[in-house]
Formats: C-alpha cells, sequence, structure tokens
C-alpha cells in the first residue's frame, strides 16, 4: 500500500510538472490521501446501506404503531424512543434516509447531465443556441427558488418523488448551465479543439472526446458541494407540506412533525443528527473533490 | 344554509372564546382607578372582511360581534338559566307557537336612533330571505312564511322573481313589542335567542348593507374606536355611550387582533403582547410551563368531534361497515394525544341537560376483533381508505396518522391520507365528491341538546356533514320540539340520538374543552355554563 502511494506520488508530480490533467486514478488516489474523505465516504456508504437495505440495519416494522406509547422516550430495544404516533422511532428514522439519499443523489447528477448538456451546447454553439438557452436561464433565475418549488408543487394534486425530482431539476439548472457554459468558452478555442475541428471532427465528436472531459471539473465539484443542500432541500419541502406526501417516511416528515411538539426534543433530535451528518459528509466530499481537481491549488 | 361556528373544525382552542362571551359580571366596579382598563384579545384567523352578526356565522365573527352588539337573551354565567338582555320578556303560548317578544325602552343604536320592536322584525325580513344569500338566513327556517319566502328551487333554475319579501309570521304589536309565530311549536325557540344572528340592524344601514360592511351601526357595549375599520389594522373598540343595556363588560378598550395563525398568536402573548388568546392544539403539552399560572382551561366540555363518513359513497353505505372502522379506533389513547380531551361515547356534548355518558354503546369501543368480524359483514372494504385532513392546521396531519394506523392495523385495510384546506375539504363533501373520511366537530350554539342533533343529523340539517337522513330521526326532533316540559323533550331528543347512534352517520371521537391564556392584568370570566370568557375580564388592580 505505502509502495504504491509512494509511486503514485511520484507520478503525480512528474505528471504536474507537464501541466497535464491528473488522471482518474491519480486523482482517486490523492482523494483517498485525505484522512476526512475516508471517514465521509464511509459514512455515505453507510447512509446509502441504510436507503437501500434498512432491513439489515433494523428488525423493527417503522409501520407498526401504538397509539398508547406516543412519544415515550428510549427504552430497552427502542434506543430512539417512540414518535407521536407511537412508532419505533429508530427504526422510522432508519427507513427515512431512502427518499433523503434518492432525492439528493438523483437529484444532484440529474442536475450534472442537465447543466453539463445544456452548458455545452450554450458555450459551444454561440448565437441562437445560446440565446435561448441562456434566456431561459435567465427567465428561470429570475424566479425565487424557493417559492417557486412551493407554488409549484402546491399545484400538483398527486406528488410523488419523482414529481419533486422532476421539479427541483428544472428549477434548478441555470447555475450549473452557467457555469459550465464558461468553462466550455475557455475551452473551445484551445489548440486541440481547432485542431480536431480542422480535420474535420464532427461537433458531437469534439464535444464528448475534447471539450467536456476538460470543461466538466468545476461544475463537477459545484454538484458533490450541492448534494448536501438537496437532502436539505427535500426535507425543507415536506417540513412545509408541499414535499413528499404524508406516510411517507422520511426525515423531512419527522423534522416537520417534532417542530410541533417541543415536549419530546428525542423527536428533533435524531433526524436533525442524521440530516447533519449526512450533509457534512457530501460537503466534505465535494469539497475534496474541489481540491484535487482545482489545479491552482495542486501546484 | 345555517352553518355556525364551523370554524371549530379547525380552531379548537379559540371557539371556547367564542361559546362563552355572552356572560358578563357587572360586579366589581373600576372605583378610584383611573387608567384606561384597555384588552387586547387575539383572534387566531384571517381578518374578517365585514362586520354583521347577520350575515356570519364563523368564530371570528361572532366573537366581533359579541363586543359591537347585543342578543336578546344570554345565559347566566353563574346559575346557568338563561336571563334577558335587550329582552325586557320572551313569552311563549301555551304550544310554543307563538312567541311574543318585549324589549326594553329606551335602548338605542350608536348613531342616536332608538331601538324599536320594528328594526328586529325589518332585520330578520331582510335576513331570511336566502335570495339575498346572507349566512344566517336558516336561522329565521322555523317562523312561519319561511317556506314561502324560500322556495325549493331545481337545480340551474331561476327562482320566481315575486317571492314575498316579509314572513307571514312577524308581526310588530306596539313600539317595544313584536310577536313571532312558528310554522311548527319549538319549545327550544326562546334559547335560541341568544344568537347574534338575530341582531337587530339600523335603519340606515337596512339600506345599504353593503355601504356599512367596516362601520357598522352597533347597538352592543362597544362601538368602532375609529370609524370605518381599515383593513390590515386591528380592530379597536372603545365603549359606546349610548349603550343603555345590561351586562356590559369591564374593559374600556377592547383590541382584537387577527393573527392567522394561532401559533403565532401564541408565541406573541408569551412575549407579552396579547392579553388573551386560546392555545393551539400543538401546545396543548407544554402551555402550563410556557405561561404558568395565566392558563385557563373551560370547565365546559366543549365541542364533540367526529369522523364523518360519506354516505354518499357506496364503500361507506353499510352500517356495519362504519361500526367496523369506528370500533377499530382507541379513543381513549387519541383523546391523550389531542391533549386535554376527552373520549367521545356520543353526540352530545357534555354538561348538557340530557348527556348520556355512554349512549354510543358497542359501536364506539375499541374491540378490534369485533371490528374485523363487522367489517366481513358489511362486505369488506376495498381499500385504500382516504382520510382527508386540514392542512392549514399543524396537527392536522398528526390525528389523522393516528386515526389511520388504527385503521390500517386493527382492519388490515391500506390508507393514504390527502391534506387539504378546510373549506376545500368542505366544498368536496357539500357536493358529494369527497371519497374518503374527514374530521368535523361541533358546538352548540344555544345550550339544548336539540342544537347537538338537529345541526347533524336532521336531513335539513345545516351541518349534515355526512348528507344523513332518516325520516325517523325527524320525527322524533319534532315530537321533542313541540313537548312543552322540557323532560320530555329531553326524551325525544335522546331517542332521536339513539336513532342516528344505531346507523353511525358520524362517529364519535374526542371532546375538547378549551384552554386559553391571559395577562397578568386581567381575569377571565370563567363558568361551567359559557366557558371562558376574554371579553368579559375583570381587571386585576
Amino acid at each position: 500500500m505505502t509502495q504504491i502511494a509512494v509511486a503514485a506520488e511520484e507520478v503525480e508530480i512528474a505528471d504536474l510538472a507537464e501541466g497535464r490533467a491528473p488522471t482518474t486514478r491519480e486523482l482517486l488516489i490523492s482523494l483517498l490521501r485525505k484522512p476526512a474523505f475516508d471517514v465521509c465516504a464511509v459514512l455515505l456508504l453507510l447512509f446509502f446501506a441504510m436507503a437501500a437495505v434498512p432491513q439489515i440495519f433494523t428488525s423493527v416494522d417503522p409501520t407498526v404503531c401504538d397509539l398508547g406509547k406516543s412519544m415515550h422516550p428510549a427504552s430497552a430495544g427502542h434506543p430512539f424512543g417512540y414518535d407521536v404516533q407511537g412508532c419505533d422511532y429508530f427504526s422510522n428514522v432508519i427507513y427515512g434516509a431512502r427518499p433523503s439519499v434518492l432525492v439528493s443523489v438523483v437529484a444532484s447528477f440529474g442536475m450534472f447531465l442537465l447543466a453539463g448538456v445544456l452548458g455545452l451546447l450554450a458555450g459551444y454553439f454561440p448565437g441562437f443556441v445560446d440565446a435561448l438557452i441562456s434566456r431561459t436561464a435567465d427567465v428561470l433565475f429570475a424566479l425565487p427558488g424557493m417559492v417557486a418549488l412551493i407554488v409549484i408543487l402546491n399545484a400538483v394534486p398527486h406528488r410523488n418523488i419523482w414529481i419533486i425530482l422532476g421539479v427541483i431539476l428544472m428549477i434548478g439548472w441555470p447555475g450549473g448551465m452557467r457555469l459550465m457554459r464558461s468553462t466550455v468558452f475557455s475551452v473551445r478555442n484551445k489548440e486541440y479543439v481547432q485542431a480536431a475541428r480542422a480535420i474535420g471532427v464532427p461537433a458531437w465528436r469534439i464535444l464528448t472526446r475534447h471539450v467536456f472531459p476538460n470543461a466538466m471539473a468545476p461544475l463537477l465539484a459545484m454538484t458533490t458541494l450541492g448534494v448536501g443542500g438537496m437532502v436539505g432541500l427535500e426535507a425543507a419541502l415536506t417540513f412545509l407540506g408541499v414535499g413528499l406526501p404524508p406516510g411517507t417516511i422520511s426525515w423531512g416528515s419527522q423534522f416537520g412533525i417534532a417542530a410541533s411538539y417541543r415536549e419530546a426534543p428525542h423527536l428533533f433530535v435524531w433526524p436533525s443528527i442524521f440530516i447533519s451528518v449526512m450533509t457534512i459528509s457530501f460537503m466534505i466530499i465535494g469539497d475534496s473533490i474541489r481540491d484535487v481537481l482545482d489545479p491552482k491549488l495542486l501546484k | 344554509m345555517r352553518k355556525f361556528r364551523l370554524a371549530v373544525l379547525v380552531l379548537a382552542a379559540a371557539s371556547a372564546m367564542a361559546m362563552s362571551a355572552c356572560g358578563g359580571s357587572t360586579s366589581g366596579s373600576s372605583g378610584s382607578q383611573t387608567a384606561t382598563k384597555k384588552i387586547t384579545i387575539a383572534i387566531a384567523a384571517e381578518e374578517i372582511p365585514y362586520i354583521n352578526p347577520l350575515n356570519d356565522n364563523g368564530s371570528p365573527g361572532i366573537q366581533v360581534a359579541q363586543a359591537l352588539f347585543a342578543p336578546l337573551v344570554r345565559t347566566n354565567p353563574a346559575t346557568g338559566k338563561l336571563q334577558d338582555v335587550i329582552a325586557q320578556s320572551v313569552t311563549p303560548n301555551s304550544d310554543s307557537t307563538v312567541w311574543t317578544i318585549k324589549i326594553k325602552s329606551g335602548l338605542q343604536f350608536d348613531d342616536g336612533e332608538p331601538l324599536t320592536a320594528q328594526d328586529y322584525v325589518d332585520s330578520w325580513n331582510m335576513t331570511s330571505q336566502e335570495s339575498r344569500g346572507w349566512e344566517n338566513a336558516g336561522f329565521f327556517s322555523k317562523i312561519k312564511g319561511w317556506d314561502a319566502m324560500n322556495p325549493e328551487v331545481a337545480d340551474g333554475k331561476k327562482p320566481p322573481s315575486n317571492l314575498p319579501k316579509k314572513l307571514s309570521g312577524l308581526k310588530v304589536v306596539d313600539k317595544t313589542t313584536f310577536q313571532v309565530t312558528l310554522a311548527q311549536p319549538f319549545s327550544q325557540f326562546g334559547l335560541t335567542l341568544q344568537y347574534l344572528g338575530a341582531a337587530p340592524m339600523a335603519a340606515k344601514e337596512r339600506e345599504d348593507p353593503d355601504a356599512y360592511k367596516r362601520k357598522p351601526i352597533g347597538m352592543g357595549p362597544y362601538k368602532l374606536k375609529t370609524s370605518p375599520w381599515k383593513t390590515g389594522t386591528d380592530l379597536d373598540l372603545v365603549k359606546s355611550p349610548t349603550y343603555k343595556g345590561p351586562f356590559a363588560p369591564q374593559a374600556d378598550e377592547v383590541v382584537f387582533q387577527f393573527i392567522p395563525n394561532a401559533e403565532t398568536a401564541y408565541n406573541d402573548f408569551l412575549a407579552g403582547n396579547i392579553d388573551f388568546t386560546g392555545v393551539p392544539a400543538s401546545k396543548m403539552g407544554t402551555y402550563k410551563q410556557d405561561a404558568p399560572n395565566q392558563w385557563v382551561e373551560s370547565p365546559v366540555a366543549g365541542n364533540v368531534y367526529y369522523l364523518s363518513y360519506p354516505l354518499w359513497d357506496k364503500q361507506y353505505a353499510s352500517a356495519d361497515v362504519r361500526k367496523a372502522i369506528s370500533m377499530a379506533i382507541n379513543r381513549d389513547t387519541f383523546a391523550k394525544l389531542v391533549g386535554p380531551a376527552t373520549a367521545a361515547h356520543g353526540y352530545i356534548e357534555a354538561g348538557l341537560d340530557g348527556y348520556r355518558a355512554n349512549s354510543c354503546g358497542t359501536s364506539c369501543q375499541y374491540d378490534p376483533a369485533v371490528a374485523k368480524t363487522l367489517l366481513k359483514q358489511g362486505g369488506g372494504f376495498s381499500g385504500p381508505l382516504k382520510i382527508y385532513y386540514a392542512n392549514d392546521s399543524s396537527t392536522g396531519q398528526v390525528y389523522a396518522q393516528a386515526i389511520g394506523n388504527m385503521i390500517r392495523q386493527n382492519l388490515g385495510i391500506k390508507v393514504t391520507y390527502i391534506g387539504k384546506t378546510s373549506s376545500d375539504i368542505s366544498d368536496l363533501a357539500d357536493d358529494r365528491k369527497l371519497d374518503g373520511l374527514r374530521f368535523s366537530g361541533w358546538g352548540h350554539d344555544y345550550p339544548s341538546i336539540e342544537d347537538d342533533i338537529t345541526p347533524m343529523f336532521a336531513c335539513y340539517g345545516d351541518a349534515n356533514f355526512s348528507q344523513y337522513c332518516n325520516k325517523a330521526v325527524d320525527a322524533a326532533l319534532a315530537k321533542g320540539n313541540s313537548e312543552s316540559d322540557e323532560q320530555a323533550a329531553i326524551k325525544d331528543y335522546q331517542h332521536a340520538e339513539d336513532l342516528a347512534l344505531a346507523d353511525l352517520p358520524l362517529a364519535p371521537l374526542y371532546s375538547v374543552s378549551g384552554v386559553d391564556l391571559y395577562s397578568k392584568q386581567i381575569k377571565p370570566q370563567v363558568s361551567k355554563y359559557t366557558g371562558i370568557s376574554g371579553l368579559y375580564a375583570t381587571f386585576t388592580p
């Protein structure tokens, strides 16, 4: 392990001296050398596992409730106590990971794709395409984000997680698009792109092979930094009553209910710890990725 | 349609104030104290668009009207007996069909005009016309001539244009006396006269009611400090120099603050900006710590809350299914979740004459095993079962889920929840389009068990949440209405309750008494008959 690490470091230093962008493998190695990243990555893997197979963390069914135990504190076998409805809170918090993970990861990935593609097109084809995309983005920018989300989601009669994702994507892509567009601007006149164009490489091939890989780094960093915010956004929307439908187990709805029952602080504490840890983990990972991608910091 | 105080559906705590306001304490004169006695009362609702008790049946409007108008009679907060306020006497004939009402002489409106029997008769005639669309038109439906004035019109048809403009049952005898002839005997009519929907309107206002929307001419203990009342400002009232009637509250100045969010009002009280406010449902667990020695629980076992079945939906057509759902609910634990509430096992509010503790019997007992059998007997339920809840109340979803969990676990039915504003839910139900359960509630407008049955269970009931109709119930009510003996009437009303409970169009859930908070400078009036009143608070020196 140490040998590989040392070897990788030598390669890295040698390569950077030449001013070449680091390869994926090198990036991964330098990421793994950050202890904060490792800890957060392990935590996130745990959260992902929770979302995918909550059964391995708790054997208690979160929907078995006994109203007589409403808001009872922790007891043997029920480490987080009971919620307002008298359901086991530990299993509810564990099962609550799924919507949060799903929303944050899918929304971020979708945002990366949408903003990336649109930014690529806007940046590479100035003129009509750029005008169309950029002006649409301006319109969306003019809407106050949270208000627009609340208004649109309120108008949807039967909300589910995919509709919420769709609306978040619809409102959220302009920021990333602008970033991508500006980096594409700086790349599109580089010698290797001009060379490719000169020998008649078709536009889509130039975009996918030359422009995109060289312009995506800032957007990638921005997206990973934003994943944590998405967890909070899902929680906030559900808290405001325009998120997931009632009956769905999620941290946001647990939070919303806890806000009305101050006499039982455990209702508030546990989901907030989980939301915070997950958000911070995503942010630290985002930070680490930005650090390794930023050539200025590397030198 | 008479729909008094439907606001109780959401504003459980606020309605306690409304129920109470007719009470008064005339004792304790202010003596040498010279400072203005000013009280700020929070009303947890949107600002009312106009002040007119004849055209308003919501809790906020009633509260305001109680300061600006005075009723004919009231319930004495100390004895629970009916006593005259504006009326000098209210006398029925032997079979309770003709009521002679004499009002005190020398009373006047705020504009200085004398208050006469003619004012009452003209105002009632005006309100009674359903074509004018006034909210309290139905209140007068028992008076002779009402049916001729408001004939049934088929959907989409226009009512005839030559309808009578006057009720044949109303007759002015002299300047201060008028006579009311009812279409059917109604022994409780005297009690209903404490409702402010029967308040008189001044002659000038009758000519053009719209012009006086925000500068009403009252005849009660208070008047507007600045007239007209500006939108978006607090409603500031001062003592009316022209009020000569009895039972005026102590305060020299009353300020009503409209605060749409009950929790905001609660926090505003804790910040010291408000003298009197209700406790919202979500604060029922914490108010004793938040405002020590400044809270009072209503001694009246208040409004009854129900789970309403949509009888027009064939899934709920079988009484066995309705009983199964009712028996799957553990009312005691549910009441504990609500706060200072007690499980309801009948339709009548505890405290009223004729209340029986367990009139519902086994249909309201928690028994999951029997519930399951009943469900099978009734043809089962092909889910999901929908529960509609008011999303403008912070506890709506919690209550809905609590009920839903019990139904799901005890009957094995999948349950989904739909949050809508309470007015959207009422509209859906009025159009018979609601396809699920909903919560509803009721608080009496006058202290008679008749008022806990007729509105919800008579075919013609104004608050018939389930659109229930059983001719036998109507007959029992009519029999009670014609009894001159109070005890005999109660027996008939109880029979009507039993008939309704056998069909169970509404499942009684819990009854809740309000809790109110008051500032250090006042002591609210507390009565086991009329509840808590902030308006009639006494000032501590």
